[in-house]
């Protein structure tokens, strides 16, 4: 007779759970995306609303670390938020600012680079390699769940030993095996 | 003879004695067991390791005697320390510059390799334990090979000695300051040793899980300085630099989160080899690159590759290090191929609702955020590399909070579930049972969220802290009232029972709750700050979010033993209620050049905090320069924080049937028959 | 219990089949951390240059600058004189050993249709350190401060920093460091008038 081991391999649990925490997650990952993608600077809000949302995106130009404008009292900091607020009331856009202070500054004076050209490869390198990461993992997780059920094989415990017994039993090894030396 | 010529000696003799405990250990281990020299070596290569441990202490012994004495005629001394500053932080003076830290890191490497050979005394594990002292005292000569041939000695003499020194910079002189380093040192040397045994198992091909047991408290030690380490930067970086947050994603900052978010993979995916014999290679993998991580770590700060804040002066430093992260991944990657086949998984997955499964997606995800945190760390360098100067960009908070935001939201969603699902498979009945509460609080926090916010992502992490916090309650609560119904106990005596039977799961779901508040933490004041500043006459008020911010009137001071001081007294109010007076202020720090230092003032409560510096006077001394920040939930992340340690604290120390096995073993107490 | 029939399940194949699998899937994974070392050590092999000149010639931007002492100065009025721009502050030390040269070489080169222009900037304009570093240095050319954020406009990180233009009005230099000696700032000069 032949082995039939899908019978003796437990019961996967049914898709619908997984299709239910999969939307879950999805959700999650949306959600949270949209709340924080959008790129700031929009033409709505206050003067100071404006110039704090286009201040968090543009670096001290004075400071080592990478600080935004907002949160540096460097006084090129102060300047540069003057800076914005001076384009904001001549009516430029917040995209507009932006590349003022790039051609002046170089593309370092971005808190993040664009999303453009070789920069875009900072944004797609993360997520390429976290859904690879994904799917590799649950590709894996299927071919592990495919396997069927094997005995293991003889002399390996199902069970480890595990926990103060373990110790106890590790430590006369130890000794026995350092005495035959 | 000065403490400078015994410490110049000492650290020299150390770099032999090191060398020689390493080659002696590798011949040792190498040489065929029948040879009847082996033992010997063996012997004499563990006193060596003992004996550069003593070396490597006069050395740096003799260094911090020369700072506590205020030996200006040594450089070192003269640039770190100076009369004034009180005598903790002449301490802390030994790993301000480069080489005092090296000789830090240098005594730690040595005091944990010590402590190694005392676990292992007696025989135990006496296969692994050569190539462990090989690897430890290989990266040990390397250290002290920098310290006594690369840098700037710390024994440089100036004749004649100057009279006294440029000292500390005045915001590093802080208690935080005296911690905070320490323990980064603690954590970041301590992942050596898993790895050392790591890859004595690959080269003795004992790849069983021998090494993860005998490794288990180590991870859990780097893991808790390296965390407490963080919390205590954020909390200096938040209190003292005066900018509003605790988290720049500064390249330090970075690099030091990476290794401890493989750390915590790692911490979690030896469960799973223990419990159930899988992911034996990703294991390896993950140990290597949290050590390399480590190293790193210490490259960026020292060699001057990243601009920071934080960054020693370069110094030469960058090529013997990046040689080094290359031999050693490329050597440690050798190994785990060579001995693939050995790493074979025994079981395999039973169910994907398992928690094995959540292990691996946890691991997944952190791995994934630690990679993301890398490559923006990275990527300025590299683009300057392949673009030029002209190419170079900066990769700031906006990049890593839009990545790794959603990717942490999705890993506090699996760390509520992960605990309550049980190992092998979860039937749909133990999942909902398990499942529902936690998710209902989840809902009901996410529904309030947004009522109160109006912001989404907001709402969402709301939903998810509650989940965390929620599952672990559930835990707390299922297991007392199981300990209470078994034993009679009351609760308070029932839950310290339950704790004490088993802390590393209890001290581990503490640290889950803890991660919790921390995150409601940062989400409150990320996502929900309100930020304004305005240059305004005495008298006058602006708005920030809520409330009216009017500085009052100007107070000239003096601070002693620092300088002179001026404090603005600025009231709060709101709805035309007074909420606050706030006195933030600028000092003058004569000692450092007449350098002005602002010094916030904070009002903290649960809810939110109000944070204000004052940036600027006019020098009529009728306008004010205010930057105020009203930051909510701050006071989550240090109370999460606190939890977090307690928790970590807990899983390190021994649980009762621990405790009561040693003393068995030891012959205190009989067996008793359960 | 032994199992007969099959000595290989369906989709696991030998042991030493699922070694080689493994083995070659380990060197998709070797390349690109190899590549990143590589990149390191060129990152530390070649630390970045200062550049005194990091921005290509670009029109300066024309500002009204109010001048310490009453008055103003309008940039594009000073169209084809060759115009040296510097931003300075009262507490920057090298701004202190800079002045000297520069108040030196504005004698020199005044009648030669070349106009020194200094910006304070950084600080308030109407302190007295302000008033005492224009006095101690016996600074002559036009001086004003900053109220528009031109430090900004026109790039600079910190002070001193100087701006060489041309009689078209193009930047023909940014220099971010302060000047040592004279002979470099008249080289500079002359640059910028050719």
């Amino acid at each position: 007779m032949t082995a039939q081991p899908s019978r003796h391999w437990p019961r996967r649990v049914a898709p619908p759970i997984v299709a239910g925490a999969l939307a879950l997650l999805a959700a999650v990952l949306i959600g949270a995306w949209a709340g924080v993608v959008a790129l700031p600077g929009g033409s709505s809000g206050s003067l100071d609303a404006r110039v704090n949302a286009i201040g968090a995106t543009v670096r001290c130009p004075a400071c080592p670390e990478p600080i935004s404008v907002n949160d540096s009292q460097n006084p090129k900091a102060w300047d540069m938020r003057q800076y914005i607020r001076d384009r904001l009331q001549q009516g430029a856009s917040a995209g507009q600012i932006r590349q003022e202070l790039v051609a002046r500054y170089g593309a370092s004076i971005l808190l993040a680079p664009p999303q453009q050209g070789f920069d875009a490869l900072v944004w797609l390198v993360p997520l390429v390699a976290v859904v690879l990461a994904g799917a590799i993992a649950l590709l894996t997780v299927r071919r592990w769940l495919q396997r069927t059920g094997t005995e293991p094989p003889l002399g390996v415990p199902v069970a480890p030993i595990e926990g103060p017994e373990h110790q106890i039993y590790q430590d006369r090894l130890d000794r026995e095996l350092a005495a035959r030396e | 003879m000065t403490e400078a010529d015994i410490g110049q000696v000492a650290g020299l003799l150390a770099l032999v004695c090191a060398a020689y405990a390493c080659i002696g250990s590798v011949i040792g281990a190498g040489l065929p067991k029948r040879w009847n020299r082996r033992p010997a070596l063996l012997r004499s290569a563990s006193r060596a390791v003992v004996a550069t441990g003593i070396l490597v202490a006069v050395s740096t012994g003799a260094l911090l005697y020369a700072l506590w004495t205020h030996d200006f005629s040594l450089k070192y001394v003269a640039d770190y320390s100076n009369l004034e500053v009180a005598p903790a932080f002449d301490i802390s003076s030994l790993w301000a510059g480069q080489a005092g830290s090296l000789m830090f890191w240098c005594l730690l490497l040595n005091a944990y390799a010590i402590v190694a050979l005392w676990q292992n005394r007696g025989g135990r594990n006496s296969e692994l334990m050569p190539w462990v002292m090989a690897a430890l005292m290989g990266y040990q000569t390397f250290f002290l090979f920098l310290i006594n041939a690369v840098v700037e000695s710390p024994w440089l003499r100036y004749d004649p000695a100057p009279s006294d020194g440029q000292g500390l910079m005045p915001l590093l002189q802080h208690p935080t300051m005296l911690i905070h380093p320490p323990s980064l040192y603690l954590g970041y040397v301590a992942f050596s040793v898993p790895f050392a045994f790591a890859i004595a198992a690959l080269i003795t091909g004992r790849v069983d899980d021998e090494w993860t047991r005998t490794t288990r408290r180590w991870t859990l030690l780097a893991w808790f300085f390296l965390g407490c380490g963080l919390l205590l930067g954020g909390n200096w970086a938040y209190n003292e630099l005066g900018w509003g947050g605790y988290w720049a994603w500064d390249p330090v900052e970075n690099v030091a989160l990476m290794p401890f978010l493989t750390g915590t993979a790692f911490l979690h995916s030896i469960m799973i080899q223990q419990q159930r014999g899988m992911l034996k290679v990703w294991n390896m993998v993950l140990i290597i690159t949290t050590f390399a991580l480590t190293l790193f770590g210490t490259f960026m700060n020292r060699s001057g590759v990243a601009s920071s804040v934080h960054s020693f002066e370069g110094s030469g430093l960058g090529v013997p290090f990046v040689i080094l992260i290359g031999v050693t991944v490329a050597l440690s990657f050798a190994l785990v191929y060579y001995r693939l086949p050995g790493l074979a998984a025994v079981n395999r997955l039973d169910s994907y609702l398992s928690r094995e499964s959540a292990f691996l997606f946890n691991n997944l995800l952190l791995v994934g955020i630690a990679f993301a945190v890398f490559w923006g760390t990275i990527f300025p360098i590299l683009s300057e590399v392949l673009r030029g100067p002209a190419g170079k960009v900066t990769v700031g908070a906006p990049f890593f909070d839009k990545v790794t935001g959603p990717l942490f939201l999705v890993l506090l969603l699996f760390m509520a579930a992960g605990p309550l699902l049980p190992w092998r498979r979860a039937s749909r009945e133990s999942l909902r049972r398990n499942l529902l509460r936690p998710l209902g609080v989840g809902a009901a926090a996410g529904v309030m969220g947004l009522v109160l916010t109006r912001n989404v992502a907001a709402s969402l992490s709301f939903a998810v802290c509650a989940m965390v916090v929620a599952s672990v309650v559930v835990e707390f609560y299922r297991g007392t009232r199981a300990k209470r119904r078994a034993t009679g106990f009351t609760w308070p005596r029932a839950l310290v029972h339950l704790v004490d039977s088993n802390h590393g799961r209890y001290g581990g779901y503490l640290v889950h709750l803890g991660v919790g508040l921390v995150a409601l933490g940062v989400t409150g004041s990320t996502l929900l700050k309100v930020d304004s500043q305005a240059l305004v006459r005495l008298g006058q008020s602006f708005s920030a979010g809520a409330y009216r911010v009017q500085p009052l009137h100007l107070l000239q001071e003096q601070v002693p033993g620092v300088g002179p001081a001026v404090t603005a007294v600025v009231r709060v109010t709101r709805d035309g209620q007074q909420v606050a007076v706030l006195r933030p202020r600028l000092v003058q720090y004569q000692s450092q050049g007449g350098q002005w230092i602002a010094q916030i003032a904070l009002r903290s409560t649960p809810l939110q905090d109000i944070y204000v510096t004052l940036s600027q006077t006019s020098s009529s001394q009728k306008e004010v320069r205010l930057h105020v920040l009203v930051n909510p939930l701050v006071w989550w992340i240090w109370c999460g924080g606190i939890v977090v340690i307690l928790g970590g604290l807990i899983a390190f120390t021994p649980s009762l049937p621990e405790r009561r096995a040693a003393l068995v073993l030891a012959g205190a107490v009989p067996v008793v028959a359960r | 219990m032994a199992r007969d029939g099959d000595e290989t399940t369906p989709d696991e194949g030998s042991l030493a089949d699922r070694g080689a699998r493994r083995r070659s899937r380990a060197w998709l994974f070797m390349l690109p951390l190899g590549a990143l070392i590589a990149v390191l050590a060129i990152a530390v092999a070649n630390p970045t240059q200062d550049s005194t000149a990091t921005v290509p010639r670009q029109q300066a931007p024309d500002f009204t600058l109010p001048l310490f002492g009453g008055g103003t100065l309008h940039l594009n009025a000073l169209r084809g004189k060759t115009v040296v721009l510097n931003f300075w502050a009262s507490w920057c030390q090298p701004c202190v050993q800079e002045a000297p040269i520069l108040e030196r070489q504005w004698l020199a080169w005044k009648n030669k249709g070349v106009v020194f222009v200094g910006i304070d900037t950084g600080e308030d304009p109407h302190s007295d350190a302000v008033r005492q570093f224009l006095r101690q240095y016996n600074v002559t050319y036009p001086n004003g401060w900053d109220a528009s954020a031109l430090d900004i406009q026109y790039g600079t990180t910190g002070q001193p920093e100087t701006f060489f233009i041309t009689p078209k009005g193009m930047i023909a230099r940014h220099v971010a460091l302060p000047f040592t000696d004279d002979q470099t700032l008249s080289r500079y000069i002359q640059e910028a008038r050719a």
